[in-house]
């Protein structure tokens, strides 16, 4: 019987593997915008095998009525990419891959419209301003912080006006702010001229200088939305300083912060043999001067708080110095050694340092958030020199500060966390919060750290939250005061706990 | 002698206190005659870099300064007007008439016209009327630099997501605008092949550049210029560099011939690998170049780039960008400072040459072109031949290549002198005329200059070497009147006076305007 079997079915079977695996189908399907559902015509729509490379992808521009078409695709599983102008390109990946076993008609394809912020920048008195640099600034989550991400930046026309396109729905903030601050000529792209006594205040939307005070543009997917601007023109004045310590020939920055928002490059005019500087232009107020030469480890940086006007400020005296060199060391029991990262905070677009055991790293001065990982232990305590800081904490690395280390202490004692997650959680990211601060900072969970292995922490009460979205602001105290749920589990040492999510904690 | 009278001008409120000038004015527009309130007026000396007094026009266009006595420059600008100095025709074009001070002087208001800047606008739209985003709109102006007519780049324009551009702020004049663009489905890792392209389409939507017509803008003029691109496909093009610096980037810049012999951009990027692939490119003669700095050397590579349809590979080698260097000397008692800066009128380029205290120079890293010396206006010394291993370079320029030149020699002749006068209709000084100079026989070399008359008529040409000039006037002159061509300026020769100039001689010669007083 089995003889039988073999000799005449096993080959049919085979047959039809091999015809399945050489045959082919349709796949067609429409690109339209996701906001009117219109169709979008001469989109490009890639499909891409998942099992080969690149070279076996096919390309279709979809007709006037957004339809695209692939007649004759070999069975198998896909990926689908859309893309056109103006529309944030899109499709079924990385979302669950096209499985074509057979043919597949009328795939939708929606694409969602970028939007666009346009308007006029004018004077105090309507004259329309050009060469106006304006920002919008998109409010994003950085390691679970708010946080501020340039996401386009204009330059006014000859009649004032600019427009930023391509912009994803979100919550904006938008700046104009004239070149350096500056009066007519240092509007223009050309070099100055003028004598340069007054300056353009820069603000945001609304007219305010702060952000705190900013009204926010609320963009929805293809809107257009418009800010106008009035810059009220102020008397200026000049800083003149010397900095010494810089290299003789390499181009020098010299950046000045006020307030919450991007430092500013004030048109300087700077002798390199003498170091010798004057900043032109400067609205009075209380600024943070950055003087920079070089790039990241080779960073040279002077720095000094200025307050300027009424009048023109004093020289001033600042040295540049090299960035300061950062030792990680681990301690306490462990095989392996552990690594830390320093994330720049408050910046818009964040760098990060990686720090590996016993190997010195030159890290410019700054703010950085600190986090440190063990692969075989536990981190219980981390110190910058004999400054003890919480994981996650804010560390400062003044100017000019000496040599330092960075230790990271493994814990003798630690816990299994096993998460569960049931229903609506299912898929959800974790949070977790430490009941006390001495036991780590708030984390949000990868699929990793949830999985069936458990996650080792320190011994303590701890909380766990599902939360609906992955860039949620965890570590914003309003935004965790909104939780109205949440599984509370003690870890004990050597102990495996187990603990099932079912509800999620955001409303 | 007018140097004599600037340093009394100056040295007055030494000698007798601070004796200060009204200088008052109306700024104007210059086709409504409308005074214009809240412009930027500057003044400043001619022999200072920045303002003396600044001031913004009140309602009725008025303004005042109280300044010493001396040589000065006005300037209005606006955000809308830009700027422009006093007695040029337009903002875009100088230079200015000085308004000469002189002690005890009372000057007539002044009537300050200020010209309204024209604008090139348009959209750029594909063969299915989409908008094209990034499309690259180059200008490019018919324009008389160094007394002879050539076509400059006047800026240029990225279209915005709706495929609009704009270029504000232009002069009146004669211009051309080439449109390019790349589809936004080239380029990115999907791309197949070469990509496709956009054909270039020259105003007003010409295919090549000797089909392209002159945009003829007066002032104030809004132009439109709306370009339809269509699509083709293109070849697939590899640069495959030879020997480049390891561990950097370098710029590539793909240029095309562009209009009156001057190069347009076709595609410029960042090539990080010595085998680098370019998309988009259309079937034509380019020149390809890639440049950057590793290590505190400059390097360099180009090529010529022949594309037909047919996919390329094009080998480039990369080598240090070379260096001039040689010695300068000034035979006989030279005065003032003496800086040497290489110049290619040609790419519009210019290259400090630095001078040791012993007489020789290097330049910095310099790339090829055809280079005269120019020397610092506060030397006497002139140039009189440049020599290499020992035989003269003819009409004094210097062919640079790829490679390092080394023993140069630089000769020039101390005892530059000067020509200067004043223009007069009758008794009455003319303040804004032209007044031209040329070398007797017209040559190929010069010098040729021009001298828009100052406020009191006097005019002042220096460093001269020493020869026989012509001065002349050229009423009715065309704007783009070129006045180092020797067969354009030979009819205005014929009736002009001839003055022989010898080492450090300064010699004045009034010159009186005909027609009728």
């Amino acid at each position: 019987m089995l003889l039988v079997f073999l000799r005449h079915a096993l080959p049919l079977c085979l047959i039809s593997l091999s015809a399945l695996s050489q045959a082919t189908f349709p796949l067609t399907g429409t690109v339209t915008n996701a906001t009117t559902g219109e169709p979008i015509p001469r989109a490009r729509v890639v499909v891409t095998p998942l099992t080969s490379t690149g070279e076996a992808r096919e390309i279709a521009f979809t007709d006037l009525a957004g339809a695209f078409r692939f007649p004759t695709l070999p069975a198998g599983k896909y990926s689908l990419f859309a893309q056109k102008p103006r529309f944030k390109a899109n499709g079924l990946s990385p979302g669950p891959p096209i499985d074509l076993s057979g043919p597949l008609e009328s795939l939708p394809v929606p694409l969602v419209p970028y939007g666009v912020i346009a308007g006029q920048v004018a004077d105090a008195g309507g004259q329309p301003l050009r060469y106006v640099r304006v920002d919008a600034y998109r409010q994003v989550v950085v390691l679970g912080y708010h946080q501020l991400t340039r996401a386009g930046t204009a330059a006014t026309d000859d009649r004032g006006n600019f427009r930023i396109w391509d912009l994803p729905a979100g919550r904006y903030f938008v700046r104009a702010m004239s070149r350096a601050g500056g009066t007519f000529s240092l509007a223009d792209e050309s070099a100055p001229s003028t004598v340069g006594r007054q300056a353009f205040a820069p603000v945001y939307a609304g007219g305010f200088e702060r952000l705190a005070e900013a009204i926010p543009t609320d963009l929805a997917a293809g809107q257009q939305a418009r800010a106008d601007f009035r810059l009220p023109n102020l008397p200026a004045y000049r800083v003149r300083g010397t900095v010494t310590g810089l290299a003789p020939a390499l181009p020098v920055r010299f950046e000045l912060r006020r307030f919450d928002t991007e430092p500013t490059e004030p048109r300087t005019f700077f002798n390199p043999a003498t170091g010798v500087f004057t900043m032109f232009d400067l609205l009075p107020g209380a600024y943070q001067l950055h003087i920079r030469q070089g790039e990241r480890s080779a960073m040279l940086t002077a720095e000094a708080p200025v307050k300027v006007g009424p009048g023109d400020v004093a020289p001033i005296l600042l040295e540049a110095l090299p960035p300061t060199t950062l030792t990680l060391r681990s301690e306490g029991p462990g095989t392996f050694p552990c690594t830390s990262l320093l994330i720049e905070a408050d910046k818009p677009l964040p760098r990060a340092t990686s720090l590996n055991s016993d190997i010195p790293e030159r890290v410019p001065p700054g703010e950085y958030h600190v986090l440190a990982s063990c692969s075989d232990a536990v981190v219980e305590r981390i110190r910058y020199g004999r400054t003890e800081i919480l994981e996650s904490s804010r560390l400062t690395i003044p100017t000019g500060a000496p040599p330092a280390e960075l230790t990271v202490t493994r814990s003798t004692r630690s816990g299994i966390l096993l998460i569960a997650r049931q229903g609506e959680t299912a898929r959800s990211p974790v949070l977790l919060l430490p009941g006390q601060a001495a036991t780590g900072a708030p984390r949000l969970l990868n699929d990793e750290e949830i999985s069936a292995r458990g996650l080792k922490l320190l011994p303590g009460k701890y909380t766990l939250h599902a939360l609906r979205d992955r860039l949620a602001p965890f570590r914003d105290p309003a935004f965790l005061g909104q939780f109205s749920y949440g599984s509370s589990v003690q870890i004990e040492n050597d102990q495996t706990t187990q603990v099932v999510i079912e509800k999620h904690s955001q409303p | 002698m007018k140097a004599l009278r600037l340093l009394l001008l100056f040295a007055t409120p030494c000698l007798f206190g601070q004796e200060s000038i009204a200088v008052t004015g109306i700024v104007r527009h210059a086709l409504t005659r409308d005074p214009l309130p809240n412009i930027l007026v500057t003044l400043n000396r001619t022999d200072a870099p920045y303002p003396e007094s600044a001031a913004t026009t009140v309602p009725g266009g008025r303004f005042e300064f109280r300044v010493p006595p001396g040589a000065y420059r006005l300037m209005a600008e606006s955000p809308i007007f830009g700027g422009q100095y006093y007695g040029a025709p337009s903002f875009q074009s100088g230079p200015a008439v000085s308004l000469v001070l002189e002690p005890g002087a009372r000057p007539s208001p002044l009537d300050f016209r200020l010209t309204p800047p024209a604008a090139i606008e348009g959209a750029v739209t594909d063969a299915f009327g989409e908008p094209v985003h990034a499309a690259h709109l180059q200008l490019f102006q018919t324009y008389i630099l160094d007394g002879r007519q050539r076509v400059i780049p006047r800026g240029s324009a990225i279209t915005n997501d709706l495929g609009e551009y704009r270029l504000p702020g232009l002069g009146p004049g004669e211009y051309y605008l080439v449109a390019t663009g790349t589809p936004w489905h080239t380029g990115d890792e999907f791309t197949l092949r070469g990509g496709s392209h956009f054909v270039p389409r020259f105003y007003p939507n010409a295919r090549t550049a000797e089909s392209a017509a002159p945009l003829f803008l007066r002032i104030g003029e809004e132009v439109r210029a709306d370009f339809r691109l269509d699509e083709s496909t293109s070849p697939a093009v590899a640069i495959q560099l030879v020997d480049p610096p390891t561990g950097i980037a370098l710029r590539l810049s793909i240029h095309a011939r562009g209009v009156g012999g001057r190069n347009r951009l076709q595609h410029s990027g960042t090539v990080f690998s010595s085998l680098h692939r370019v998309d988009g490119i259309p079937p034509g003669e380019y020149e390809v170049v890639v440049q950057g700095v590793a290590r505190g050397k400059q390097y360099r590579g180009s090529a010529r780039l022949s594309l037909s349809s047919d996919d390329i590979t094009l080998a480039m080698p990369v080598s240090e960008m070379p260096t001039i260097a040689g010695r300068f000397a000034c035979s006989g008692p030279s005065s003032g400072q003496t800086t040497l800066t290489l110049y290619d009128p040609d790419q519009s380029a210019r290259v400090p040459a630095m001078l040791r205290p012993d007489g020789t120079f290097t330049t910095p890293p310099i790339t090829p072109g055809r280079y005269s010396f120019l020397l610092a206006a506060s030397s006497n010394c002139y140039l009189h031949r440049l020599t290499l291993a020992g035989q003269p370079l003819p009409e004094n320029r210097l062919t640079v290549g790829v490679d390092p030149i080394t023993g140069l020699l630089v000769e020039t002749k101390a005892g530059a002198g000067s020509l200067h006068g004043i223009l007069r209709h009758g008794d009455l000084p003319q303040p804004g005329v032209k007044v031209y100079l040329a070398p007797v026989p017209p040559n190929e070399i010069g010098p040729y200059r021009v001298y828009l008359t100052d406020s009191d008529g006097s005019f002042d040409f220096r460093r001269l070497p020493p020869g026989r000039y012509a001065l002349f006037l050229a009423p009715g002159a065309p704007e783009l009147f070129e006045y180092a061509n020797p067969e354009v300026i030979a009819p205005y020769l014929k009736t002009a006076p001839t003055i022989d100039l010898e080492a450090n001689q300064r010699i004045r010669h009034d010159i009186a305007q005909p027609g009728p007083q």
